[in-house]
């Protein structure tokens, strides 16, 4: 994965010397949301309605969801904001990846 | 980030998810598509660029080339592909195909002085046909013409030489092979009296000694450069030397490179030969059992226009071709002047590595394998210099058994299956006949179910010449198929273009791309490509393989075998055929050439049932029967039975090619040489049964010098080429941009030395002048060309720089083929010239 | 005329004229127009050497070469591209090991090294200019049509 360790190539090429926080950056996350099943209907719709948020699947009230987002700050935004909708029992940070987002910007 | 990469990491995050709460996700949730959304269908195809034949295998999925690998049932490349084969999946989808018939219109009528506008396939045909019922009305067979390609299938090859020769009665048909290997298809023939090498691919895995002569094969043969480096790295005796006028990747990968000035090879062949003689290394009982010695006439001029000086001067011009019975003590006296300090002296190769040469030519012990491309071929004494190393071979007995043997490579992808084999040549018919010899235009009337005596036994205008009388107004209805010649013919500018415009001419053009070509002509026709129709090549190692249409063409381009076949519709055979010979043959009265041609119960003897059921086939569909099946079978009959003998149609489809001829099921590996080819004698040892004696000739020709050696005004030596990135024109290969980044346009490589006598920078724009034409090119003095001083070498698939407005339109005189290797130019800067500071270019 | 190839036609012109006004700068696959017209050379490109691998337009596609090349050694003695590539060398170069295909014969019996048949890496293996394409390539990506559409909202 980039920006893990670095190696010769990264020290070839002066990739190392670029600052990294001028790269824009696509995080991809998954959550769990643990919903009241008779409000997964709402819940989903409402989700839905989120950016970058969409819905893989569900069963007996667990809602699989992944996140699109351009920092980790946004993620927890998401995750607080998911959290507060009526009827969600709680939702769970799975899964996080984040890499340069070279098409962006 | 694509979106593909997007979908990835996401189903892979929610999978992850998931799997923590117990959900099942649907499938589509998953990181990997399985089961029928991968499936591609796969099969064979050879290569659509060099004559190498390599087999590739191609995906397709939902109609579009997906994906093509080395195919590694192909004997030919075992996997392998170069560069080029590798990329083949994106040759057919450039962004500008043609997909409509375009044709100069204003007013709605054809105007040459028009721009191109789209038409119908009818429109198009319609005109087609109206001129060149004119042209056949007012001038005869004589002023119509076609130039086609080593780049046609053999069906295509085939239906070409019909509708031009029975057809239209003309034998005004030339491929662009003829700028490529005719000097080595004539010099076959002269001395073997049977076209093609006697050896094949197998000689790599046999040989202990590789001898280049100007053949650059790591670029322009890569697959067959593969297996001489094997070779050379596993067997302990191998050796590699190269001949060549500049350094470059083959020679980078030689034992030997001698860099020899343009046009000497000639005296260092000669100087082997008597090398050969006076060390006692002929193999008499050999030589006094197989070979005949000739002497050919010298001084044979350079196949320019009559009028021009060097012809008027040469004393043999008009009996090039001619040569006298001889014999070894007369031969070995001619050779006898060409000592070791005399080719030294001409070629500017140090005499110790020309004596290193002769030996490994000399040494019964070392078996060898000469081979040459375009460095043989485009050259002023091109069909000699193929003499002379079959005189080596001669000599020696080394030839026809593996590893021993003199090779001739081939450039297009169908050079000897469809351009040599079938015959579409000015001069020849198929299976080595020729239209200048009654029994063999009767032979072919026969088989062609026509009447005795239709056939025209003038021989026709070969290509150059065709370029000539367009611009004389000799030759007014004009179709070029599969080839780019204004951008490939030489000396364009004066040559070739003028007779395109020519208001008394009507070009038509047929091509996949906008083409230089293309755009000079009066009637665009958009064409189908490779694996988008069913097709045949033969590679230069006799092979004939075979290939289904696998993906539809786009829009409405049509192959060149529909566009021959439909276009002979719309003629009668009493618009173009000789009152007298229908007369004498009433049942012919009232036809249409389709149907004398191809609705002659041979053509159309398969049915479409037996076409392959999950392959579509456009031709068969469109004309009613097995349309390539009908030609293949009714053109393999001139050859069975007559050492050119190939196997039954259906069997080609499934295997990876098969070497003629082919007898009793079995291929052939080495020609004329006992225990290998079914037509040789027992007891017999070799028979050169292309001759009636069944002997080879030794001819014996001297060194002569090329057309226009540099002098004060034009100092430097021209030598143009392709590279490894970019075949035939450019046309396909450019316009993969994976292919056009490796190899960004053309460049002229030059000495660092001769650069800076000039004051010339790398990157510098320069101007190439010769008396001919210029060209504006940019600079190289580094990369995988190094030039000698006084030698520019410059590529040709850059219609940016088309270098062919400066070549000569030379030839040699026996074959016709151009010399695109030899001809003076001078270099300037291009600020130099405009009198200004040099420019800040890279 | 059908609708469909009136649609073609007109496509057809539109790609000419693009090209024609294309070919005032770069013609270099239609040639100058008119054909007798003296263009200038278009600037020799710089090789891409961001040491950013592409991705491939197949599996079997051969990579192309990211990096600069120049002045490297191919001859009977030396082998530049495999003092990093070979599987021997990649734990010091962190280069990209040469595949699996390189160990094998014609006949496909894998081998102690690299076959001979592949020692000519740059019959296959080409670096890149930044050049834009010509013209644009219709290829189609298998993945377009093997994968499912993105699963929208």
């Amino acid at each position: 994965m980039p920006g893990d360790v670095p190696t010769r190539r990264d020290l070839i090429t002066g990739r190392l010397a670029q600052a990294p926080s001028d790269t824009p950056e696509l995080h991809v996350s998954s959550l769990l949301v643990h919903a009241r099943p008779a409000d997964v209907d709402a819940i989903s719709a409402a989700l839905q309605a989120m950016a970058g948020v969409e819905i893989h699947g569900s069963s007996a009230g667990k809602i699989v969801v992944t996140l699109e987002t351009a920092s980790e700050h946004e993620v927890v935004q998401r995750l607080g904001a998911i959290s507060e909708l009526p009827g969600v029992l709680s939702a769970t940070l799975v899964y996080h990846h984040f890499e340069p987002d070279r098409d962006a910007g | 980030m694509d979106l593909s990469r997007r979908s990835f990491l996401k189903a892979q995050a929610a999978a992850a998810a998931a799997s923590v709460a117990g959900v099942d996700l649907p499938a589509q949730a998953q990181n990997l598509s399985a089961g029928d959304a991968i499936q591609l269908k796969w099969s064979k195809a050879p290569c659509r660029f060099c004559g190498t034949g390599c087999g590739v295998m191609v995906g397709v999925k939902d109609g579009r080339v997906v994906a093509t690998h080395g195919d590694m049932q192909a004997e030919v490349n075992r996997g392998l592909n170069c560069v080029k084969g590798y990329f083949l999946s994106k040759i057919m989808y450039g962004a500008d195909r043609l997909t409509t018939p375009l044709m100069r219109v204003r007013d709605g009528r054809f105007d040459k002085s028009a721009d191109l506008q789209p038409v119908t396939w009818d429109a198009a045909f319609d005109e087609m046909a109206r001129q060149w019922k004119r042209v056949l009305k007012d001038k005869g067979p004589k002023a119509v013409g076609m130039f086609g390609s080593g780049q046609w299938t053999i069906f295509e090859g085939y239906a070409a030489t019909k509708l031009m020769r029975a057809g239209f009665r003309s034998n005004n048909l030339d491929p662009n092979a003829r700028h490529c290997m005719a000097s080595a298809a004539v010099a076959f023939i002269r001395t073997f009296g049977m076209d093609e090498p006697m050896g094949c691919y197998d000689d790599f895995d046999n040989a202990d000694a590789f001898v280049l002569w100007g053949s650059n094969m790591a670029e322009m043969h890569p697959i067959l450069w593969t297996r001489i480096i094997d070779r050379r790295l596993s067997h302990a005796k191998a050796r590699i030397a190269t001949l060549s006028t500049y350094e470059h990747r083959t020679t980078d990968l030689s034992d030997d490179a001698l860099i020899f000035k343009p046009g000497t090879d000639l005296a260092i062949l000669n100087f082997i030969a008597n090398h050969i003689i006076r060390t006692g290394a002929v193999n008499r009982a050999f030589v006094d059992a197989h070979v005949n010695f000739r002497m050919a006439n010298t001084d044979i001029g350079y196949g320019l226009r009559p009028e021009h000086v060097l012809e008027q001067r040469a004393s043999h011009a008009a009996e090039a071709a001619a040569s006298q019975p001889s014999n070894f003590d007369a031969y070995a006296r001619m050779v006898a002047d060409y000592t070791v300090e005399k080719a030294a002296a001409l070629s500017g190769v140090p005499q110790e590595r020309l004596m290193a040469l002769a030996r490994m030519y000399a040494d019964p012990g070392t078996r060898v394998m000469s081979l040459w491309t375009m460095g043989f071929n485009q050259h002023v004494r091109g069909v000699w210099a193929n003499h002379l190393v079959y005189n080596l071979h001669l000599l020696t007995g080394k030839i026809s058994e593996p590893g021993n043997g003199p090779f001739s490579l081939t450039g297009q992808p169908s050079a000897c299956g469809t351009a040599r084999e079938v015959g579409t040549f000015a001069h020849r018919l198929p299976a080595d006949m020729q239209v200048n010899n009654p029994e063999h235009r009767h032979h072919a009337e026969e088989i062609w179910k026509l009447p005795a005596g239709l056939l025209n036994g003038e021989i026709g205008y070969h290509a150059v010449q065709q370029d000539r009388m367009l611009k004389d107004g000799k030759l007014n209805a004009y179709w070029i198929l599969c080839n780019n010649n204004l951008q490939t013919a030489p000396n364009t500018t004066q040559e070739t273009y003028p007779g395109y415009r020519n208001p008394a001419n009507f070009v038509v053009c047929s091509d996949p791309y906008p083409t230089v070509t293309a755009l000079a002509a009066d009637v665009v026709l958009p064409t189908a490509m490779w694996v988008e129709k069913e097709g045949a090549y033969g590679n230069a190692e006799r092979r004939t393989h075979m290939w289904r249409q696998l993906v539809s063409a786009p829009g409405q381009a049509r192959s060149d075998l529909w566009q021959l076949m439909e276009f002979s519709k719309r003629f009668t055979t009493e618009e173009v055929w000789p009152e007298d010979v229908l007369a004498a043959n009433p049942a012919y009265k009232g036809k249409t050439l389709f149907d004398v041609l191809w609705r002659n119960g041979s053509v159309d003897a398969f049915p479409v049932s037996q076409t392959a059921a999950d392959y579509d086939n456009a031709e068969s569909k469109a004309f009613g029967f097995y349309v390539q099946k009908g030609l293949f079978e009714e053109y393999a009959s001139f050859g069975r039975g007559h050492g050119h003998d190939l196997a039954p149609f259906d069997r080609y489809h499934e295997v990876r090619g098969l070497r003629w001829p082919v007898v009793d099921g079995k291929e052939t590996r080495w020609r004329y040489r006992e225990g290998h080819d079914p037509y040789v004698e027992k007891g017999s040892g070799w028979q050169f049964y292309g001759n009636g004696d069944k002997r080879a000739i030794v001819m014996a020709a001297p060194y002569e010098p090329p057309a226009e050696p540099p002098d004060q005004d034009f100092d430097l030596w021209l030598v143009t080429g392709r590279v490894l990135e970019h075949w035939h024109s450019g046309s396909m290969t450019m316009r993969v941009p994976e292919l056009y980044r490796a190899f960004t346009g053309a460049v002229m490589f030059m000495h660092p030395d001769d650069a800076q006598k000039r004051g010339l920078r790398r990157g510098q724009e320069v101007r190439i002048v010769s008396r001919r034409g210029e060209i504006r090119s940019r600079l190289e003095t580094r990369g995988r060309n190094k030039m000698p001083p006084g030698l520019v070498f410059v590529p040709f698939f850059d219609a940016s720089q088309l270098i062919n407005k400066v070549t000569l339109d030379a030839t040699d005189p026996i074959s016709k083929q151009t010399d695109f290797k030899k001809c003076a130019v001078k270099v300037i800067g291009v600020a130099t010239a405009q009198g200004g500071p040099a420019g800040n270019e890279p | 005329m059908t609708a469909l190839a009136r649609c073609l036609s007109l496509a057809t012109v539109a790609t000419l004229l693009a090209g024609a006004l294309a070919a005032q700068e770069a013609p270099r696959l239609t040639g100058p127009t008119p054909f007798t017209r003296e263009t200038p050379a278009p600037p020799m490109q710089r090789q891409l050497t961001d040491d950013v691998r592409r991705k491939r337009n197949y599996p079997d596609q051969p990579p192309l070469i990211p990096h600069a090349i120049e002045g490297y050694a191919l001859d009977l003695n030396a082998n530049k591209c495999l003092s990093c590539h070979a599987r021997k060398f990649t734990e010091q170069s962190q280069a990209p090991m040469i595949s699996v295909t390189h160990y094998q014969d014609r006949d496909g019996n894998t081998l102690g090294g690299v076959s001979p048949r592949r020692y000519s890496c740059l019959s296959c293996h080409v670096p890149q200019t930044g050049a834009a394409p010509l013209v644009p390539n219709t290829f189609t990506d298998m993945d377009a049509l093997v994968e499912r559409e993105p699963r929208g909202r």
